[in-house]
Order: structure tokens, then sequence, then C-alpha cells
């Protein structure tokens, strides 16, 4: 008892501290990702050294690359910022990949039902369909975890596959475009497109949206009551009941917000590069969203980062594949590995505190 | 003289932010022999303690185990030499039977990879015979008293081959009868050869229990005292450095007064479906100290359960101030006053992981004194608040920042005491407030704790301590299995009296409670 009252430890209560933290894991779990990667890659008979660089060159090289990464990377951002809020308040949150389809079949519907609107409106009634859309597909296993505690890991999970499914027929019946393959819809109103911040390359408003969600994120964790009681909540659910806390009112509210940031995910994709909605819009975006999160610590600014530098790789493993003899998969099996380091990492900080506790 | 069982030479240990916690510190426990350690919290026994056990690693200082130098690099290594340790929070898996907590990890096999229950039980059942100790082999854990659970503790310790026995602060959570047994324990093993090594704020059973002595004082050991050649006014001098003791202040006649708590027929269910709490009716009055004693698990945590708003009610009604609040939200209770000193501290009564501050400004209508439009919180004021808390309640710490989990046992206390006392609070719900913290600290939250009694905050205090229900009670009622079964005023009655009374074993009829 006296014993862990000694060590004194103010310096984690910085967020400079947190965020440099973040980063730290960021960069360790890279470089030994990398490495795995180069044995594997040197197993089936490839050089690391080309392959690497293609992958570099094509993940930061010039301005068209950059511009494929950042429209990918907006979406990244958002889906990890939305495991993020979630789970600051103690909730999982595996659905985003069936809310960004939520979220994308609502805003293409607003997007090309609407014909006469200003783009002044058209664009953000579009994602704000997508946000409601995402919030409510986020609703369903949110109320059922406060309401019947069940467990919102499974449900959420398993409510992928009924939104997905969903938003495909609806893409494939009811709303098909029918000029064009099945499971399209048609083609959302230019008043409904994401504006070009940068002609060049064609870069979208998508990535502003995503670091000023960050950005408020971050200052609503920090500074507001609801940032307060999730933060509390998501520590110690217990404590929080106790302290007269509403727990399950919040959770549910923050499982919410959660599904609207991954509906508007969906709602940049649709605005901001497909201009539809068609059956594999969501590219496992929101499964990659839970890495980032994970990857991040689930800091809305280190998920800003750890969001572009993953549509990077993403990028870069196509023209590693056209460069090289590697395979584009092999960014799965890098990923899979990340997988493995980040929740190893995991595993072993758990057993740290678990020997802590133990002193305790 | 014979060369000590275990002796501790110059042990230096610095921690990694600065504070030293043992400076050169000596002791020398004999064989066969129980040794007390006593001290503030913060004057460094646990860290000598898990030094000999291998948690820590001293900066400096020599550890000797029958004379030859030893080094304990680990628990495991610890265990080797015979050294066994039963702490505070107990390490045992809740499901597990009796018998597979103590065995676990250390199964007697069959053909290399199967456990061989019969020989570990025959095992077990001989240690329990050789120690008279008792316990439900086939029993889970969960279902034993905190009492019962000690003794697995202890029984595992032994059963891993330990000599020597080092207890850290065993009998905080007992009763007076556990107490009786747990030291009745501790002689059997010593006529044994064994040798116990025990830590304890409690002067009394130190004096009654031990042979030898160790005060500790900002890190260092004074010289070891002999149980039989001092008392408990010295010792507590020692300990704390000064002569002047606070004395708690007399009673006051509240007879006149009308009741702010009106508990009406309350039933409260348990974690099986029967009923923890049975029909239960009392009053706490404006001004009044109502202390609750009982057996641990006889229903007193969820009778405070049920009033904070924390456990639903099966049955009955209470009323706040001529409301009802039966089915009142926490945040509802709160709002009207109703505060609530946790019997968990670490987990239900604190964020371990959140700053002093955010620990402060849990309660939402305290919160909402530092809120601005739109539920932005003034975190400057927060952080002024805190520094006036931290300085009001000499809680030791470097700034409102630190995490709660950085403060040791009194300091955290103080937080949940500072939170629950700060702003208006007419009904409060103490549970073992003082467990676990030495003298000083206690007598904080103790004084604390009557100034709001004096302001006209109705209080109910549990705790398994008599020595501070009779302390500053007005009042004293004793719960066994849910229920009421006797009521006194303190002078009238003798803590002996008053176990009777725990144990089932007397109860007052209807008419007794009437009278008082």
């Amino acid at each position: 008892m006296t014993s862990i009252g000694i060590e004194v430890n103010k310096a984690a209560t910085s967020s400079w501290f947190a965020i440099l933290r973040a980063l730290a894991v960021i960069g360790g779990v890279v470089l030994a990702n990398l490495a795995l990667g180069a044995v594997i890659i040197l197993l089936i008979g490839s050089s690391p050294l080309v392959a690497f660089r293609a992958l570099l060159a094509y993940s930061i090289g010039d301005a068209v690359t950059i511009t494929t990464v950042r429209i990918r990377a907006a979406p990244l951002v958002l889906s990890g910022l939305a495991v993020a809020v979630a789970f600051t308040a103690g909730m999982y949150n595996l659905g985003g990949e069936g809310q960004i389809y939520l979220g994308a079949f609502a805003a293409a519907w607003v997007g090309f039902s609407f014909a006469a609107l200003p783009s002044a409106l058209h664009l953000p009634l579009a994602l704000f369909a997508a946000m409601v859309a995402g919030a409510l597909g986020a609703w369903i296993p949110g109320w059922m975890r406060t309401r019947y505690n069940v467990d919102e890991v499974i449900s959420t999970l398993l409510l992928n596959y009924v939104y997905i499914l969903f938003t495909g027929y609806l893409a494939t019946y009811p709303f098909r475009d029918p000029d064009r393959w099945s499971g399209t819809t048609p083609q959302i109103y230019q008043s409904a497109y994401l504006p070009t911040i940068w002609t060049r390359t064609g870069l979208n408003a998508g990535i502003l949206i995503a670091i000023a969600a960050a950005g408020v994120i971050y200052l609503v964790l920090r500074y507001t009551d609801i940032g307060y009681r999730w933060k509390i909540t998501g520590l110690n659910a217990r404590f929080a009941r106790y302290a007269g806390l509403e727990v399950s009112r919040d959770q549910l509210r923050a499982m919410m917000w959660s599904g609207a940031i991954a509906g508007l995910a969906g709602g940049l994709l649709v605005a901001g590069s497909q201009y539809r909605f068609w059956a594999q819009i969501g590219a496992g975006i929101g499964w990659d969203g839970i890495l980032i999160g994970l990857l991040a610590a689930n800091h809305p600014l280190a998920v800003l980062l750890a969001g572009i530098a993953f549509s990077a790789v993403r990028t870069g493993s196509l023209g590693m594949e056209q460069a090289s003899s590697v395979p584009s998969e092999l960014t799965n099996v890098l990923l899979a590995l990340l997988i493995l380091l980040v929740t190893g990492r995991q595993f072993v900080l758990l057993a740290l505190n678990r020997a802590r506790a133990s002193v305790e | 003289m014979a060369e000590p069982l275990v002796r501790m030479q110059g042990i230096t240990k610095r921690f990694p932010d600065g504070v030293l916690a043992n400076r050169e510190a000596n002791l020398a426990v004999a064989g066969g022999t129980i040794h007390a350690i006593v001290g503030e919290n913060g004057a460094g026994k646990s860290t000598l303690m898990n030094i000999l056990y291998g948690f820590y690693q001293p900066d400096a200082g020599e550890i000797y185990i029958r004379g030859k130098r030893v080094e304990i690099p680990s628990p495991r290594v610890a265990k080797k030499f015979g050294i066994g340790m039963v702490h505070q929070h107990f390490m045992l898996a809740p499901s597990f039977t009796v018998l597979q907590n103590i065995i676990l990890g250390y199964e007697p096999r069959r053909l290399g990879i199967l456990v061989d229950r019969k020989e570990a039980r025959a095992n077990v059942q001989a240690l329990c015979e050789r120690y008279n100790l008792h316990l439900p082999l086939s029993t889970p854990v969960r279902e034993l008293s905190v009492g019962m659970q000690q003794r697995v503790e202890i029984v595992k310790a032994i059963y891993r081959g330990a000599e020597l026995l080092i207890l850290d602060e065993p009998t905080a959570v007992l009763t007076p009868m556990e107490v009786q047994e747990l030291f009745q324990i501790c002689r059997d093993m010593v006529a044994q050869d064994k040798t116990i090594l025990f830590i304890s704020h409690k002067l009394r059973e130190v004096l009654a229990l031990s042979d030898t002595i160790t005060v500790m004082c900002k890190g260092q050991t004074l010289e070891p005292l002999r149980s039989g050649e001092t008392n408990e006014k010295q010792l507590a001098r020692i300990i704390v450095g000064r002569d002047q003791f606070w004395e708690a202040p007399g009673r006051r006649a509240l007879r006149d007064r009308s009741p702010l708590l009106n508990v009406n027929d309350l039933s409260v269910r348990g974690s099986q479906v029967r009923l923890a709490v049975k029909h239960l009716t009392l009053q706490v009055h404006s001004g009044e100290i109502l202390g609750i004693v009982g057996v641990e698990g006889n229903g007193q945590g969820e009778l405070m359960a049920a009033l904070a708003g924390l456990a639903p009610v099966a049955g009955g009604r209470i009323e706040f101030d001529g409301r009802e609040i039966t089915r009142m939200t926490v945040r509802q209770r709160r709002a009207l006053g109703v505060k609530h000193i946790p019997e968990d501290r670490l987990t239900t009564g604190l964020c371990l992981e959140a700053s002093i501050a955010e620990n402060l400004v849990a309660d939402p209508r305290d919160r909402s004194r530092f809120m601005g439009k739109r539920g932005i919180i003034n975190w400057k004021a927060v952080a002024e608040h805190t520094d006036g808390i931290i300085e009001a309640y000499r809680i030791v710490a470097p700034d409102g920042k630190t995490r709660a989990k950085a403060l040791s046992g009194g300091n955290l206390q103080k937080v949940v005491a500072a939170r629950e006392l700060a702003s208006n609070h007419r009904c409060l719900l103490v549970l073992h407030p003082t467990r676990g913290l030495d003298i000083g600290a206690a007598e904080f939250i103790y004084q604390r704790i009557l100034q709001s009694r004096d302001a006209g905050c109705a209080i109910l205090m549990v705790s398994a301590d008599l020595d501070e229900i009779f302390l500053i009670s007005d009042r004293i009622v004793v719960m066994y299995e849910g229920e009421i079964v006797a009521e006194f005023e303190p002078e009238q009655v003798t803590p002996e009296t008053v176990g009777l009374y725990m144990t089932g074993a007397r109860r007052q009829t209807g008419d007794d409670i009437d009278r008082n």
C-alpha cells in the first residue's frame, strides 16, 4: 500500500507526453514491421530494398500519389477517430465498416435524389445524412449494451454484415443505376461534390474535415463536461456510477457519436472520390480504423497522424507491386504482422500492469 | 545472541522519482518469534517488506538469511528461501475452490501432466491439521468470509514452504473474533517453529501478539523494542513523534431532533436471490453518527449501496428530509446532499488513472460550479480548488495533476473525504473510513466527520473496527443476517457484549430495542 504511494507519476497526465509516447510506439511498431516484412520478401526471393523503395516512392512520392494518399487518408482518419471516441467511453465499436456503408449510402441517396439544391446546402445535407445513418447504425448495439448488457464487441462486429448486405441490397434493387452494373447507385449531383482545394492534384476538402474532426474531438475530450464524463467512464465505470454519472446514457451517446463519425467517413468516400454508392465502397476502411485507433492509443491527434501514415502504406503497396515482383497482398501480410505487433504491445503493457498491481 | 533468521542491513531504496523510501534500514528477525513493524503510512514498512519478498531491489544494503548473504531478485527466489507473504489485498482466484487456490502453480503431478488431486488434498489437509486451521477445501473462495480468505492465503504460503511469513496489515479487515482466531493461528505456527513478521497500525494488537517491535520512521528503523517492556502510549509517541493526542469530543444530546434519514421496511437483494437486507427500519437524525457494526457480509454493504442509489431496492421506502428517494438516481441523491465514502476506495471511491483534480470534481453538482456555457470546464478554476483542498487536507502530492494512483492509502482516503465533504452534504454514508490508515490520517478523517456531524449532517457509519465505532458513534446498531438485532448507546455497552450480538449469539427482543 505505501509502496505504490511513493511512485509519483505526473508526467503521464501531460498530453504532450502522451502524444510523444504514441508516436514512439508507432515508430517502433512500424520499424519492427518493416524488418519482419523484409525477411518475408527475402523468403519469396525478391529484394526488400527494391520493394521498399517502391513502397516509399508510391506512398509519399509525387503530387499525384499525395492526392491518392490523402483521398484515402480522410476516411481512414475518421474511421480511427470513431474507434477512439467509443473507446474513450469504455465502448468497443468494431462496427465502423458497416456504419461507413450506411453513411456512404445515405450521402449518396441525398446526393442523387435532390437535383436543384445549391452546393452550400446539398453537400452539408449529404454529410449530415451520412452522420445520422452511422449514428443510428451504432445506436442499435449501444442500446442493446446499455439496456440488456449485450456485449457490444459481438453485436457491432456482426451488425457489419447486416449493414453491408442491407446497403448492397438497396443499391442492387430499389436504387440501382439501370445504366451501370449491378450494385451501383446513380451518380450524385455535382452540388454534393466535395470542393477541390488543390487543383493540380485534385486534393479535396475531405482532409480538412478530418483534421477539423480530430481537433474538435481532442478539444471536446480535454475541455468539456461530456469529454470528462466519457474519460472517467472509460477509465472506471464503477467509479463513474458511484460519483453520480449517468454511465449508460453517456456510453450510448459515445457510441452514437462514434457511429456518426464512421458514417461521415462513408459520406466523404461518396462526396470526395466515388460520387456514387457501390457495393464494395468501404474497402476495409472500417477495419483499418480499428488498427489506427490501436496504433494511436486512441489519442485523437495521434489518430490523425497514424491515419495518414496508414493510407500511405496502403497506396504504396500498389506501387510496390508494379515496381517489383512483390505482390500487393504482401501489404496484407505486413498489416497482419502489424496487428500482431500492436496487440503484442498491449499484451506486454497488460502484463506489466498486472505485475504492478500485484505489488499493491 | 544467536544469528537471527533474517537480517537486513543498511537497506536503502530510492524510487525513480527520487522518493527515499528506506534509509539505511536495519531489521533482525529471530527465528520462531513474532516480530511487528509499525510506523506511519509512508514510513517505508511495505517497501522494506517488498524488498525482503523480492519485489523491489534495494539500492544499497545486504540481506542475510541464517547468517548467509543472499540476493533476492524475485518473489520466486524469496519462496525458495522460505519467505512467504500475505498481502493486504488477497491474491486468490474467487471462482476456484480453496484447494485449487492453495495448490495453484505448485500442484503435485501424476504422469507428469495431470494434477494429482488426491495427493494435493491429503497434503493440504495434513497442513491444516498441523496448524489447527479449519478450511472448507471444496468451497469456492468467493463464498468465504474475509477472515477465511486470509486463512487460505496463510495456508497457501505455508504450502509453498514458507518458514517466515510476512503479514501486511492482517487485522485491518477482520472482526474482533477473527482477530482473536488469527492471533491463535500465529501462536500455533510459532509454536511449530515458524516465524512471523507483521505490519500493523493497531498498537494494542501489536503489543498483544508480538515478541519484538521495530518502529519505522521516515524510511529509517529505530532500535527494536521488546513488547513486554513498552506500552501503547510510549509506542504511539515514538511513531508520531509528539506527545499530544487527539481525543474525540463528547457526544451531544439529540433526543428532540427529528430524523433526517428515514429507512422503512427496506429490503435489498444480495448477490444471490436471497435478501441481504431484510425489512430493515432505522432513522438517522441530523447531527448524529449512527454506527453500524456486524460481521462482514451481514448486509451492511448492501444497505449502504441501496441508500446511496447503487443497488436496486427490493421493497420498502427510503426518505430523506421528508422526500422519498427510494427510486432516485445517484445523481439526484447527491444533489440533495447524500454523500458516500465507500468501502473500496481503490476501485469505487476513486479513479486511480485520473488526476487528483479530476477525482475531486466527479460529482456532477460539484463540477457544475466550474462549468461555463456549453459544458466547458474551467480547468484553471478546478486546479485552484484542488490546490486549496490539497492544502486544507494536507494531502501529500506534488500538485493536483498527480494521478491518484501515485498517492498512499491515507492520502487516497483524504481525496475521497475531501470530495464528499467539500460541498453541501447533509447525509453521509461512510464505510470503514480509516481502514489501513495510520494514526495521523485516521485522526484527520475523524475530525472531518465530527465537524460534519456538528454542522448537522446525518451520518451512517459502517465499520469492522469496534474501537472506531465506540470512539465516534452517538448510537450503535448491530446487523446480523440483514436485520438489526440490537441497538445501544455506546456508554451502555462493552465491545465484548456487542461482539455477542454480532455473531448472532444474542439478540434484543422488540421491547429491548424500543426501550433504547
